[in-house]
């Protein structure tokens, strides 16, 4: 995250709203919060028929087995509770503080926290050569770097290791332009082995987010088998946190475009005794400021 | 190992092998982690460090001093925000601030004194709240308010045209993390605006130092300029009238003597002794330029102990630089140069002495030249050159040199002819060409003689291929003229008046028709002793400025007068005693360092043409003393005519000056 978000100022003079989320906004060719009329390649290619078909298929082979397990029900109801989950997205305090640079702040911000020459990564060590891959083949070289990355949660509750900060992103203000992947797409790379110079990600990987419950079904039939019919269990599956982001298991949200503090519909920010003072103003002053636009909770680690 | 730290992120990746570790700042235990993490964990942040660490302590001091950072921004803006609506968070922030390093407090220092601050920021809480270096850095950031806006408001005056390729922020990031824009901004206070440090731009592209140097030069005219006395010596007791450049006003001279071109044509010319002699009789010295950076004349100058005479004179208001970009400053021109692969790194220094030399001068010594005209006046100029027979002057007056003028215009046709057509023909098929550029020509040239223009860089270069003694003389006088048409269309399109150091009638051939055209003009005449150009040469660089504005003063008062009215006796009398006394004062400083036996030199100011009766062996400011025999007459011509055209004419601190054809005046001096 890291979008500027400017245009907060311009919504109080604007009376543009947007026919999708009612957002107020200024001059554009399209919604600030929510994006409304762009298209999304991200969901362009989840539309795709050929990824249709296959997710289909995998799908269908999913109810077919939990059928012959006589778990149809069970099916149900976790496709009824995935019909509700969340994009959550965890991030550093830092990343908030980026989603909020209005006003007085935002250009001590922007200037602090920004080094030119961006330094390059030493060329004898692969910082991050599988997540540019994985990235540019999900996205192409022209949108790669315009996600945000999120897992799929039943409750309001992320991946830790991400960040303190947890961010409840706005349904409404996602559905259109949000789509669904297996799994952690660098892991994926890894786990099956592709190749990105030769080899394609598989169709029936990926998913619009209203089609997410039947992806999420394909993934996780074989743990769901044997499960209790609680929203819990199905969370437990569904969300599974590691000691570290590479054990993380979770079906990832891609979410396209800015994300502005208007499509959050909630934010927790985590904190702990041991913080150091300077650290829990800092905190302090970010959940007043998240606050003004949005609910926000401070609690626990 | 190596490791990735953000302070913004607060967390550290940490690879150590195929380990791969990942460090938060708040929690001492590491995590494993993989290269995958990389874009997570950072997020989008810009702060990204890439260091080797010898331990995981190194790597966890290093995220120390960058989270402190960060979080030292963020408390000051809490602190100043007008919207902290909690008084008591406000108290607290004040608190921690206080305590935090004083590495966090420079570091916001510096990023807070990029732009002025809204006018709702509570400084004065600020101040309260904070103590220690948190409350002196809030202080100076609020007394330096508009020091700050000055200095926010000449980046934006910056053209966007000069920033290329380049986003603008990532170069105002640059200077505000390697302290640049505080420099600026404390500048405000002593209003003496340092130059850009190497280590400002080490890391940055070219185009920074351009756009640093810009945005210098944006403050400097905007910041009232420090007045220092034009006279740092007082004039002698015989002097009367003390040096005042406001009310003498004479075109600058044209130094020919540092065209790098002059110097490797003509090895016998020495820099040194022509720029002594020009200090000494030329009201000003207008040096194009390319010259402070690639002549060899200009470099082994500044390698003397500084200031060197070049300095002073620059320090003085004694010499005028002309840039070919608009609004540059010598760092700023240098950089454009340096882009433009006319001159090397290995010139900063002296970019920056000069700068540093230019920032006492008592007016900007700069001009600009003009945006159009120069190219076709270079063509227009070397028409002449097109014509069948040689020029008719008067000046060519002996058989013997009118049949060697013959015979080299015979052997040139060639180049004369076909060659500039094609020149001219090339370069309007360049981009932005008109008229005929000098390298297009050398170019042609090359091809003409079956060299690849590739391999040749300077005449110098097609010289040392021409192997035939009489081709190589020919090829040799042809480019004389197209090097002295240049630097004469150069001085008359900048307004200064040309000089040709070591005078040749058939190589100098435009000076030899412009002379010609001034035949018959009234002149005065005196002869005067001098020292040897090679032992003024020596003499230290702040006894010449002191005879030049000491002694020195008299002899351009009293030049002035004189020409303002030719025919008073009384003035041409005053004038002959200026020039008796500032020779006898310049022998006698020039005695005190060396022994020399003084030459005769007969000083002819005027109208009229060079000395009648005897060789002319000398042409221009001075600056050829011969040292064969102690009594030799020499030939100085000095203010030629100043003419420029409409809408081509000299800029001069951005006012373009336009004299019309029509109003040709009649020449100041002729030495």
């Amino acid at each position: 995250m890291g979008s500027s978000h400017s245009y907060l100022k311009e919504a109080v003079l604007s009376e543009t709203i947007c026919e999708h989320c009612g957002s107020k906004f200024g001059i554009g060719t399209a919604c600030p919060d929510c994006t409304w009329p762009e298209i999304c390649p991200n969901v362009t290619v989840a539309q795709n028929p050929m990824q249709v078909a296959a997710l289909e298929a995998r799908y269908h082979d999913a109810r077919e087995r939990l059928a012959k397990a006589g778990l149809e029900a069970l099916g149900d109801a976790f496709e009824e509770a995935l019909s509700k989950s969340l994009a959550i997205i965890c991030c550093t305090i830092g990343d908030l503080q980026d989603i909020l640079r209005i006003g007085f702040k935002e250009t001590p911000y922007r200037l602090g926290r920004k080094r030119f020459p961006i330094q390059q990564p030493p060329n004898d060590t692969d910082w991050e050569t599988i997540r540019e891959h994985a990235d540019l083949m999900l996205f192409t070289s022209k949108f790669w770097k315009s996600y945000h990355f999120g897992a799929l949660s039943l409750e309001e509750r992320g991946l830790p290791s991400y960040g303190a900060v947890t961010i409840v992103c706005k349904e409404k203000m996602i559905d259109r332009r949000a789509t669904t992947f297996e799994m952690n797409s660098c892991k994926f790379m890894l786990v099956h082995k592709i190749n990105p110079l030769i080899d394609v990600i598989p169709d029936g990987v990926r998913s619009t987010w209203r089609d997410r419950g039947k992806l999420c079904l394909a993934k996780l039939v074989a743990e769901l088998v044997g499960v209790p019919n609680e929203k819990s269990a199905f969370q437990a599956i569904l969300l599974k946190a590691g000691k570290n982001t590479a054990d993380d298991d979770f079906v990832e949200v891609h979410i396209f475009d800015q994300l502005s503090v208007r499509a959050l519909e909630r934010v927790y920010i985590a904190h702990s005794k041991s913080d150091p003072p300077e650290k829990r103003i800092v905190v302090e002053s970010l959940a007043n400021e998240v606050a003004k636009y949005v609910e926000c909770r401070v609690r626990p680690e | 190992m190596k490791a990735m730290i953000s302070g913004h992120a607060a967390t550290a990746l940490v690879n150590h092998g195929e380990e791969w570790l990942r460090i938060d700042a708040y929690d001492p235990v590491p995590m494993l982690s993989g290269s995958h993490d990389y874009r997570r964990l950072f997020g989008r942040a810009e702060d990204v460090q890439y260091v080797e660490a010898a331990s995981l302590d190194e790597v966890r001091q290093k995220l120390s001093i960058a989270v402190a950072n960060d979080t030292a921004l963020s408390l000051s803006l809490i602190v100043l925000d007008p919207d902290t609506k909690d008084d008591d968070l406000r108290d607290r922030a004040a608190t921690q601030l206080s305590g935090m390093p004083i590495h966090a407090v420079d570091f916001v220092e510096k990023v807070l004194f990029a732009r002025p601050l809204d006018g709702r920021a509570r400084f004065d809480d600020a101040i309260r709240l904070t103590h220690g270096s948190a409350k002196k850095f809030m202080t100076r950031l609020r007394d330096l308010q508009p020091s700050i806006c000055l200095v926010s408001d000449a980046w934006d005056a910056i053209p966007d045209g000069d920033f290329g390729a380049i986003d603008a922020e990532d170069l105002l990031v640059a200077a505000v993390h390697s302290g640049l824009v505080r420099d600026f901004v404390e500048a405000a206070v002593d209003r003496v605006i340092p130059p850009i440090r190497d280590e400002v731009v080490v890391n940055l592209p070219d185009r920074a130092r351009v756009v640093y140097g810009r945005w210098r030069q944006v403050l400097k005219a905007n910041y009232p300029r420090r007045v220092e006395p034009v006279v740092t010596v007082q004039p002698s007791t015989e002097n009367a009238v003390a040096y005042a450049p406001e009310s003498i006003v004479l075109p600058p001279t044209y130094l020919t003597a540092a065209d790098p071109e002059l110097l490797a044509l003509e090895p016998a010319l020495d820099f040194e002794s022509a720029l002594a002699k020009n200090v000494l009789f030329q009201f000003q010295l207008l040096i194009p330029d390319r010259f402070f950076f690639n002549s060899t004349g200009v470099q082994d100058h500044m390698c003397r102990s500084a200031p060197t005479l070049l300095e002073g004179a620059l320090e003085n208001g004694l010499v005028v630089a002309a840039f070919r970009h608009p609004d540059t400053d010598f760092l700023a021109c240098h950089s454009f140069l340096r882009e433009d692969g006319i001159v090397g790194y290995d010139t900063n220094d002296i970019a920056e002495r000069l700068e540093r030399a230019a920032e006492k001068a008592p007016q900007s010594p700069y001009v600009y030249w003009p945006t159009r005209g120069m190219d076709e006046g270079l063509a227009e100029r070397l028409s002449i050159l097109q014509t069948p027979e040689p020029p008719s002057t008067g000046l060519v007056s002996l058989d013997d040199s009118m049949a060697t003028l013959r015979s080299r215009w015979a052997e040139t046709e060639l180049w004369r002819t076909r060659v500039l057509d094609a020149a001219k023909e090339g370069t309007v098929r360049q981009p932005n060409g008109r008229g005929v550029w000098k390298r297009i020509i050398l170019g042609k040239l090359a091809e003409s003689l079956q060299v690849s223009p590739s391999s040749v860089r300077t005449i110098r270069d097609l010289l040392n291929k021409t192997k035939d003694p009489k081709l190589h003389e020919a090829l040799r006088v042809f480019w004389h003229w197209i090097a002295e048409a240049y630097r004469s269309n150069q001085a008359h399109m900048l307004g200064a008046v040309a000089s040709s150091p070591g005078y040749n009638e058939i190589q100098d051939i435009f000076a030899t028709r412009a002379l010609s055209a001034m035949h018959g003009l009234p002149s005065t005449e005196i002869e005067v002793k001098l020292p040897p150009a090679v032992t003024l040469a020596r003499v230290p660089a702040s006894e010449i400025l002191k005879l030049r504005t000491g002694p020195g003063a008299e002899y351009f008062r009293t030049l002035s007068a004189w020409q303002a009215a030719v025919a008073n006796p009384k003035r041409e009398a005053e004038f002959h005693s200026a020039v008796e006394t500032y020779s006898e004062a310049i022998v006698k400083v020039t005695e005190r360092h060396e022994p020399f036996a003084p030459e005769l030199v007969q000083v002819k100011i005027g109208f009229s043409n060079i000395i009648s009766g005897s060789t002319p062996v000398g042409f221009g400011s001075l600056s050829t003393f011969p040292t064969i025999g102690s009594r030799v007459k020499h030939a100085v011509l000095k203010n030629l005519p100043l003419i420029t055209e409409p809408g081509v004419g000299p800029v001069v601190k951005g006012l373009r000056t336009d004299v019309s054809v029509a109003e040709r005046r009649p020449p100041k001096t002729l030495v």
